[in-house]
């Protein structure tokens, strides 16, 4: 093809026809001139140049959007002519890359084909009939001539539209291209293709012309807006150049992937799903959700534009989200069928604990919170102590599975338990179910047996009887109640003395003194048992109760409250601090008053209450009222006065102290010190000198090591014996290469010795140097120190350690990574 | 009082099932297991000593061959036991891996098949010197109907490759054209500037990016998007093959005609990001193991070579006796096989993995052999381990052009060191090995940027 230009060129027509062009330019150019706002028509053109380019790039990227929505077919399909043109095309500019435009506007290379007819065209515009044909001269002729006439109209037409080109930003007037490299001549006025045709009127003139018209004619069908280019070589480079940096872009964009990748510890081929033959079967079972997803995707679509990605997008995570909702029904369903009570408890227990951090996360306002794990806390106890003593423990479970309640031992530890178990309950509820509970089963009974009474019972003699008793029991309890809150006469001081206590509504009581009260109870009753030999039941019984339970608090407090007007405040707000009597023991007095008869014990006690009183007296006296602290004064830290008399010092300071001391006193004392230090060691020492001997040493080693010369002459092997034979001087010297002093690593060391020697059987064990992905020795000792194999760690360790880092999934395609990577 | 007797039931220690290993109680106490460095040592002493031992890597040939020698070889990407084989006389042959056996045979061009491609419904495309690219459908038994497509080209074809989603497909020649499959004219040239164009490979991952290779010593990335090539490098030698790192969508390793082959970051081409020594002789062909981990080569000097991507060493080198020049070499798209097409008209099969057979394990050897893999890692770099995994049996004239070769290119790089010792201070600087081979860049990087 570049031939064919080229032979094309020199063809006359077509120089007539440049001749015609500079003409016409230089025509234009005069106009120009004249016409001061047309000026600018020549600073439009590399502006439209530029933009041409830039519409280029546009279609660049527009292809990589289509290209990256999926339609690759779609968009590599221009109809087939089209690709051999653009391969012709290609190849025809590369034709032109190679050759110098030795000639400029005029060639058949398309870039110079559009300036020139765009140009004519624009001259020419509407009032020249495109028919003409070089056959038929005449009507040619004619039709020139018409035009001609017209040409003197056509100027002022031609005014306004230049001006309408300008508004458009199109240039005006053709001009000199780049590639054309020609100094543009200012010409006065314009001309257009019908003034040319006047004056021309040859056969060679038309026939120009003609061909011409038939530039423009071809070029219609295009753009009509001039192109300027820069060098095609050029224009290329920078092409080749953008697109090289989006390609660059976008492969780019795998680049955290393949880092992810590379980084991480175990990689799993194939790395992704293929194809997503799984998802269909599950997503295919839900058919309606995908209408409803499709119907809302419809409507949403409706109301704004989406990219492909954006829907793309979204579709995905509606799959996603369906695909989860699918699993977790799944699930659910699963999790429904178990039966297991130890899954369902250790789970209940796992959701309750999951519901007490979200509340807590939660952060709400801390009262009812607290009260609520208060109230949780309370029904945890309650339930501990429902349980623990129940035959539902696993031991008691255990027992009575396996039959071991017959053995005596066993049934006893049982029943043993249970007791407890009851008690606690018992405690639990409070004192009235305990009294009529346990202890006091009669007046229970004989309550309800009044309700059903019948056969004998219902008889009046049974029944004036179990009237009587009942009136027993109630004095019994009436007397009882009597004495719990403390009306019994005496008991009052005696309780009031024994201990301040305060003590809660259950079973804890905190002050010391309570549990005195406790023991001495226990003491007194065995005491009067041994006293009067005879047990008095309900005496016993409330000392028994009392040595339980140590007695319930709030009577206490009512005895306070009843005897002296006033509580004793301060003790009784300050539970730690108590009068006791040094020597003296608290003793439940409560208790003891409840023998009437008094007994030594009883006397004694009562003595001993008098004169603590009167001790107590005595203090409050002094203090007022307030808190007794007892202070030993004996006890006393004693600190030595350093400023005492000398004697206590000297005494203190040991010898171990003296250099301490002699610190602090100052260099006075320290000086001969170190003089004497220096003397002892020159002393001991004297008569070594060190220095040579170290330097002989290592003389020594380094000839040691160095290289050897051994004589290995066997005295008579290989020499003559016998008469006349003359010795021969001959020497076998073997040398024995070791480590040149030069080279040693002490060589430039002088006070050191270092060992050159090397142990020939752990080279074997030792690497040459270190590793490559370590960077010192102890990096890569260090990766070796933790043994791998079973025998050295547990299972999980041992997995963890020897799993392979790439993992091939046997007889499976692994597949490249595709676009929309997630693993 | 209840006394606890020692009592152990037979549950504890006996299997449940048959077929179960009896467990061991066993005491975590580490003064009863000392030298434990020393004992994993020998271990790992006798695992590779056994890898060398029970190394055998070639697992047989694909029925009877070619009678002319096989210069390309196309495995079925969606498929595990399907491939492709295209000879010098013109003799495509469609393989069944599994029985090693052929499934269909037939006269597709006269002259050399240069190049196979699978299209994505599974059937083949060759293409030839007869400047023909045809599409063969393989099910079919009977191809004397001629094939079921034929594209014709200008000059005889070098080389083609398949788009991996759609139906495209690309061809080297005197050009690098595009083609659509349903189209009997190419769709877009995308030369650049060879007279000569070797072979095409799409990349796999960024699915629009083609590399090609020409006689001109150069490689080019083209983008079927902008439908342009985009990139050149030129290099001091001709670079017969590429193939692009199916989980790095931009690296891609070039088979050089200087016995090496060269690992490049398609953005950054003014150097090599790895260099694979050790072939003797020209490298053919080349290609990556799908997991990305590894690349097989196949060379002039009769031997196949498998590196680690990250070595620049080979791992290990296959030969025969009887295998002669290489021309292709392809991974299976399990990773666990590799085929060779060579010279004299056989393809083999080899493993990946010369030791590791692919049968059912059980758990216990599975992680006996985990163990031993984890071991071997450990303690690579101990001499006595290292030489024993790292020696081979090699043909002798291998080995001795291999140590030709040392010896020149010591003479060489002595005469350079002393050239540069005689000339003034800088004027030499030394060459960086993974830049020597490149002597230039079409599209230089802007320095500042990235």
């Amino acid at each position: 093809m570049a031939k064919v230009n080229k032979s094309e060129a020199k063809r006359p027509d077509v120089v007539a026809k440049k001749k015609l062009e500079n003409a016409l330019r230089q025509l234009e150019v005069e106009e120009n001139a004249s016409n001061s706002d047309s000026e600018d028509s020549f600073l439009g053109v590399p502006d439209d140049d530029v933009d041409d380019r830039s519409d280029g790039k546009d279609g660049v990227d527009l292809d990589i959007v289509n290209e990256l929505g999926e339609s690759v077919s779609a968009e590599i399909s221009p109809a087939c002519g089209d690709g051999e043109d653009d391969s012709a095309d290609a190849k025809r500019e590369e034709a032109d890359e190679d050759e110098t435009p030795s000639f400029s506007g005029v060639s058949d290379s398309e870039g110079s084909t559009h300036h020139t007819t765009a140009t004519f065209s624009d001259i020419e515009s509407d009032s020249v009939p495109s028919d003409l044909e070089e056959d038929d001269d005449d009507d040619a002729i004619k039709l020139l001539q018409q035009a001609i006439e017209k040409a003197s109209q056509k100027s002022e037409e031609d005014v306004v539209r230049i001006k309408k080109r300008k508004k458009l930003g199109l240039p005006t007037h053709f001009a000199p291209t780049v590639d054309d490299g020609e100094d543009v001549v200012p010409v006065k006025k314009k001309v257009t293709l019908d003034d040319i045709r006047a004056h021309t009127s040859s056969s060679l003139g038309t026939r120009s012309l003609a061909r011409l018209d038939e530039l423009d004619k071809r070029s219609k069908g295009r753009s009509e807006v001039v192109k300027s280019r820069l060098g095609r070589r050029l224009e290329v480079r920078v092409d080749r150049a953008a697109a090289y940096e989006i390609a660059k872009d976008e492969v780019g964009k795998w680049e955290d992937t393949v880092k992810r990748n590379r980084e991480a510890e175990h990689l799993e081929f194939p790395l992704q799903r293929s194809g997503g033959a799984a998802t269909a079967d599950i997503t295919g079972a839900l058919d309606l959700g995908d209408e409803l997803d499709g119907e809302k995707l419809v409507h949403e679509l409706e109301g704004r534009e989406f990219s492909l990605a954006e829907v793309l997008a979204r579709r995905n995570e509606l799959r996603r989200m369906r695909e989860l909702m699918f699993r977790e029904e799944m699930k659910a369903k699963r999790v429904k069928k178990i039966k297991s009570k130890t899954y369902r408890k250790v789970h209940k227990r796992e959701r309750e604990r999951a519901q007490e951090i979200a509340a807590q996360l939660e952060g709400e306002s801390g009262d009812e919170d607290n009260e609520d794990s208060y109230e949780r806390l309370v029904k945890r106890a309650r339930e501990r102590m429902e349980l623990r003593h129940k035959n539902t423990s696993n031991w008691a479970r255990d027992v009575k599975r396996m039959n071991l309640h017959k053995n005596k031992g066993t049934r006893d530890e049982l029943e043993e338990m249970l007791r407890r178990g009851e008690d606690l309950t018992r405690k639990i509820e409070g004192d009235d179910d305990e009294i009529s509970g346990d202890e006091l089963p009669s007046i229970n009974d004989d309550e309800e047996e009044t309700e059903e009474a019948s056969g004998i019972m219902a008889m009046k003699f049974m029944r004036e009887a179990e009237e009587r008793l009942r009136k027993r029991n109630k004095e019994s309890i009436d007397e009882l109640r009597r004495m719990e809150d403390g009306r019994d006469g005496e008991t009052e001081e005696e309780v009031t003395d024994s201990a301040v206590t305060i003590i809660n509504e259950g079973r804890r009581r905190y002050a010391p003194g309570a549990q005195e009260s406790k023991y001495a109870a226990k003491e007194s009753v065995e005491q009067s048992n041994e006293a009067d030999d005879a047990p008095v039941g309900l005496e016993r019984k409330m000392a028994s109760i009392a040595v339980n339970d140590a007695g319930p608090a709030p009577t206490i407090s009512k005895m306070q409250m009843s005897k002296k007007g006033e509580p004793k405040s301060s003790k009784a707000s300050n539970p730690w601090i108590q009068d006791v009597e040094p020597g003296s023991v608290a003793k439940g007095a409560s208790v003891l008053s409840l023998s009437k008869e008094g007994t030594r014990f009883a006397k004694t006690e009562a003595r001993l209450k008098r004169s603590r009183r009167k001790a107590r007296k005595a203090v409050q006296a002094v203090g007022d009222g307030e808190a007794e602290v007892r202070i030993d004064v004996n006890q006393i830290l004693q600190v030595r006065d350093v400023h005492g008399d000398p004697d206590a010092e000297a005494n203190s300071v040991n010898v171990e102290d003296s250099h301490v001391m002699m610190v602090h006193k100052g260099g006075r004392r320290a000086k001969p010190a170190e003089f004497v230090q220096r003397e002892l060691v020159k002393r001991a020492f004297a008569g070594d000198d060190v220095v040579r001997e170290f330097q002989e040493e290592k003389q020594k080693t380094v000839e040691d090591e160095g290289d050897k010369e051994v004589d290995v002459t066997l005295p008579g092997w290989g020499s003559w014996t016998g008469k006349g034979v003359r010795k021969s001087q001959k020497k076998f010297i073997q040398k024995v290469e070791g480590i040149n002093a030069k080279n040693r690593q002490d060589s430039k060391l002088k006070n050191v010795i270092i060992n050159e020697k090397t142990a020939k059987k752990s080279t074997k064990y030792t690497a040459g140097a270190v590793p490559f992905p370590y960077e010192t020795r102890e990096q890569y000792e260090r990766s070796l120190r933790m043994p791998i194999g079973k025998l050295w760690s547990t299972q999980t360790t041992v997995q963890r350690l020897t799993k392979p880092k790439i993992i091939v999934k046997p007889g499976v395609v692994v597949e490249p990574l595709s676009a929309p990577f997630a693993t | 009082m209840k006394v606890k007797t020692l009592s152990r039931s037979s549950d504890v220690y006996l299997p449940a099932r048959n077929c179960e290993v009896s467990r061991l109680p066993r005491n975590l106490d580490p003064d009863l297991h000392p030298f434990e460095r020393a004992r994993e040592y020998t271990r790992a002493l006798n695992a590779t000593k056994l890898e060398r031992v029970f190394a055998a890597p070639f697992v047989g040939q694909l029925g009877n061959g070619h009678i002319e020698g096989v210069y390309c070889i196309a495995k079925h990407t969606r498929r595990l036991n399907s491939a492709a084989s295209g000879s010098g006389d013109g003799v495509i042959k469609y393989w069944d891996l599994s029985s090693k056996e052929e499934v269909v045979s037939f006269t597709a061009h006269r002259g050399i098949v240069k190049g196979l491609a699978i299209t994505l419904d599974g059937n083949l495309l060759s293409c030839g010197m007869d400047n023909t690219v045809k599409l063969w459908d393989v099910m079919k038994t009977d191809h004397s109907g001629g094939p079921s497509k034929t594209f014709l080209g200008s000059s005889g074809f070098t080389g083609i490759d398949h788009h991996r989603s759609n139906p495209v497909f690309v061809t080297s020649s005197n050009a690098v054209q595009l083609w659509d499959e349903n189209r009997s004219k190419p769709i877009a040239d995308l030369s650049w500037g060879a007279d000569n164009v070797n072979s095409v490979r799409f990349n796999q991952t960024e699915q629009s990016i083609i590399a090609s290779t020409g006689s001109d010593r150069s490689i080019v990335i083209h983008d079927i998007r902008s439908k342009a090539p985009v990139q050149k490098l030129v290099t001091l030698m001709r670079t017969n093959a590429v193939c692009w790192n199916p989980i790095e969508a931009f690296n891609f390793a070039a088979a050089n005609e200087d016995h090496n082959v060269y690992l490049y970051d398609m953005r950054y081409l003014t150097r090599s990001l790895n260099v694979y020594k050790d072939h003797v002789s020209a490298v053919m062909d080349v290609d990556f193991s799908p997991t990305g981990q590894e690349l097989v080569t196949g060379s002039y000097d009769k031997t196949l070579r498998i590196y680690r991507v990250n070595e620049g060493h080979s791992r290990d080198i296959y030969h025969t006796k009887r295998m002669q020049r290489i021309f292709c070499v392809r991974f299976t798209m399990d990773a666990k096989y590799i085929m060779s097409g060579s010279d004299e008209g056989n393809i083999r099969i080899w493993r990946a993995e010369a030791a590791a057979r692919s049968n059912v394990k059980s758990a216990r050897e599975r992680s006996k052999l985990e163990y031993d893999a984890a071991l071997k890692e450990r303690y690579k770099n101990m001499p006595q381990i290292r030489r024993i995994s790292r020696h081979r049996h090699l043909p002798k004239p291998i080995k001795t052009a291999g140590e030709t070769k040392r010896i020149e290119l010591a003479s060489i790089k002595r005469k350079e060191d002393n050239m540069r010792r005689r000339s003034k201070k800088g004027t030499m600087p030394y060459p960086k090995e993974r830049e020597k081979q490149i002597i230039g860049v079409a599209i230089r990087e802007v320095e500042n940027k990235g």
